[in-house]
């Protein structure tokens, strides 16, 4: 195991003629915010399916913390410590946002085969669900039902259920997605405090959030990667500024 | 400790279910306690469909099977037993509760193991049409068992034994269905409260998510879908025993509906809506059939009310805010 936590190499897929990814090759150091950047139908949330395992690449590899996993399935990906977020947010719309954040930190946990003691009293639980809760500014609404949270709650919940299983590499698909300036003050500091806990694959739109946070940019135009490195590389990188900077 | 109304709803029926006997034969209406009896088991059936339906959001149209074939297993090692010889060469058969009443439940979880294996393989429409297809299929098959009846099906001469009881006796056997079914009811409150439940009912709700998470939602659908299965082979085994019959019938897709409504009219994923449900279904049928034979008429435009108007059917009317989903 080397300092990379990701390697993509040559990675390729399209949606019939759309070349959503084109032999697309990066890496994600450990312990960074390494952020993926690009215009609307650039290709990141294809890039993120490819790497939870929702899409399959039409070829190239994917190696995880040192093992090829492009074969694995999303939830053997997640089992390893791959964990992501949506852009859409993906929550359990029914469950109270306890019960959300309880089931993320049971999820990876394995051993769920157990059918009479109350999954909200189980030890792990117990011991993790009100730090997870307080990490993301949740802990007065444990009770309340996902679905029935604002907006902006309902990204932190997001980002917090995909942090509850402690990945090792945590993949964000635009979290500030549809935030207000408030709302992603809140995040900028949420994802701020998980540097030295994860490595995190940033998706985002937002160039400021990404300046501010990022330790490396990776920046995609039409499935490809045309520029790569750290922030004031990319801020000066000509090619950036005519294909994504200039259209701001 | 907090009394809320659904806690209240509960031990009433639990009081009602106890004293019914009684009260039934002081005024004289014994064929009160055998309907109540039966409306137990298919309330145990209702309750294992409503795992399914409510909680795994499986919705199987070929639940009757399992009830099918626990009845059959009942059915058929009374005829070994009755007539002294051996099922497949090696089976002997047996009238002992204790052995069969098991032995039917794990037949049922068995077969569930396999519907459900390939069933699953498909959802949406396609699960309907498959979960239904498999129970034609053990429907036609019974019918084609010339041996155990056929069409006909296959009396049994008296009910099962149990030790130190007497099945014969409706009093006996009403309170053996009320504690079995007590037994499974409070069994799936905890299992839907529990880890597995917690993983199910958020593998049900999305999918996305769930795998995200690390969650091969698939294997937590296939033990609902099997402990669901022996739940509705245990009350084919009690049914079989009830009218000391087993027909085709039982597999039939038509009682798979008729359970579907018991879950929807009483309230799905409520898990005691279920028991209001068939309590209701069989009520109505035994009245209305007085009036008229065409009483599904009549009772369909309730049901309809109740599903378009209600959240959670009838009981979730009765304890208000919508009723309980285990959370
Ligand atoms: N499932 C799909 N089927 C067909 N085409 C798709 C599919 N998913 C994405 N595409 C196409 O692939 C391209 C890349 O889409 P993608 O969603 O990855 O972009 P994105 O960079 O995430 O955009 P945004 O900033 O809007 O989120 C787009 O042209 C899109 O229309
Ligand atoms: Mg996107």
């Amino acid at each position: 195991m080397g300092a990379e936590i990701l390697a993509v190499k040559r990675l390729r897929k399209s949606f019939g003629a759309v070349r959503a990814c084109q032999d697309l090759s990066f890496t994600v150091q450990r312990g960074v915010i390494h952020a993926l950047i690009g215009p609307n139908g650039a290709g990141k949330t294809t890039v993120a399916n490819l790497l939870s395992g929702e899409l399959r690449p039409d070829g190239g590899h994917i190696i995880f913390a040192g093992a090829d996993i492009t074969t694995l399935k999303t939830y053997q990906r997640a089992r390893i410590g791959l964990a992501r977020s949506f852009q859409i947010t993906q929550v359990f719309e029914e469950l109270s946002v306890a019960e959300n954040m309880a089931l993320a930190i049971l999820a990876n946990e394995g051993g769920n085969f157990r059918f009479w003691h109350d999954a909200l009293c189980s030890p792990v639980v117990l011991e993790r669900l009100p730090l997870a809760l307080e990490r993301v500014d949740l802990v007065a609404q444990q009770k309340m039902a996902a679905k029935h949270l604002s907006h902006g709650e309902r990204r932190q919940l997001e980002v917090g259920m995909a942090l509850a299983g402690r990945p090792t590499l945590l993949i964000l698909d635009e979290p500030m997605a549809g935030q207000g300036p408030g709302g992603t003050r809140e995040l900028s500091r949420i994802i701020k405090d998980l540097k030295n806990e994860v490595s995190i694959l940033l998706v985002e739109h937002d160039m400021q959030v990404v300046f501010s946070l990022a330790d490396h940019i990776t920046v995609l135009v039409n499935g490809a990667c045309i520029a790569d490195g750290p922030p004031e590389a990319i801020r000066q990188d000509a090619a950036v500024q005519a294909a994504y900077l200039g259209r701001q | 400790m907090h009394i809320t109304r659904e806690r209240l709803i509960v031990y009433g029926g639990v009081l009602f279910f106890a004293l019914l006997p009684p009260v039934a034969s002081f005024f004289g209406e014994h064929y009160l306690i055998s309907l109540f009896t039966r409306a137990m088991i298919y309330a145990l059936a209702a309750v294992s469909l409503d795992l399914l339906l409510g909680y795994g959001k499986m919705i199987s149209l070929g639940h009757a099977a399992f009830v099918g074939i626990g009845a059959y297993v009942v059915g058929i090692m009374f005829f070994h037993a009755a007539d002294d010889s051996l099922l497949f060469g090696f089976i002997g058969g047996s009238e002992n509760a204790l052995v069969v009443w098991p032995a039917a439940v794990l037949v049922s979880a068995m077969g569930a193991l396999v519907i459900g294996a390939l069933s699953l393989r498909t959802s949406g429409m396609h699960f309907i049409m498959i979960t239904l297809a498999f129970a034609q299929m053990l429907f036609y098959f019974a019918v084609g068992l010339e041996t155990y009846g056929g069409d006909d099906g296959l009396p049994m001469w008296n009910r099962n034994r149990l030790a130190g009881l007497d099945l014969a006796d409706k009093l006996h056997f009403y309170y053996v269905c009320f504690f079995l079914m007590s037994v499974f009811i409070f069994c799936c409150t905890r299992l839907v409260r529990s880890r597995f439940g917690l993983v199910l009912r958020g593998a049900s709700t999305n999918t996305r998510r769930i795998r995200a998470l690390g969650v091969h939602d698939v294997s937590y659908k296939l033990v609902c879908f099997v402990i669901a299965g022996a739940g509705a082979g245990l009350a084919g085994a009690l049914l079989a025993n009830q009218s000391e019959f087993v027909s085709p019938g039982l597999l039939h897709w038509g009682l798979s509906g008729e359970l579907m409504v018991m879950v929807l009219l009483g309230g799905l994923g409520t898990l005691f809506g279920p028991v209001l449900g068939a309590v209701l279904f069989l009520l109505l049928e035994e009245f209305l059939a007085i009036y008229t034979e065409h009483w599904m008429v009549y009772f369909g435009p309730v049901l309809i009310i109740v599903v378009l108007t209600t959240k959670r059917g009838i009981y979730g009317l009765l304890v208000g805010g919508g009723g309980n989903r285990g959370g």
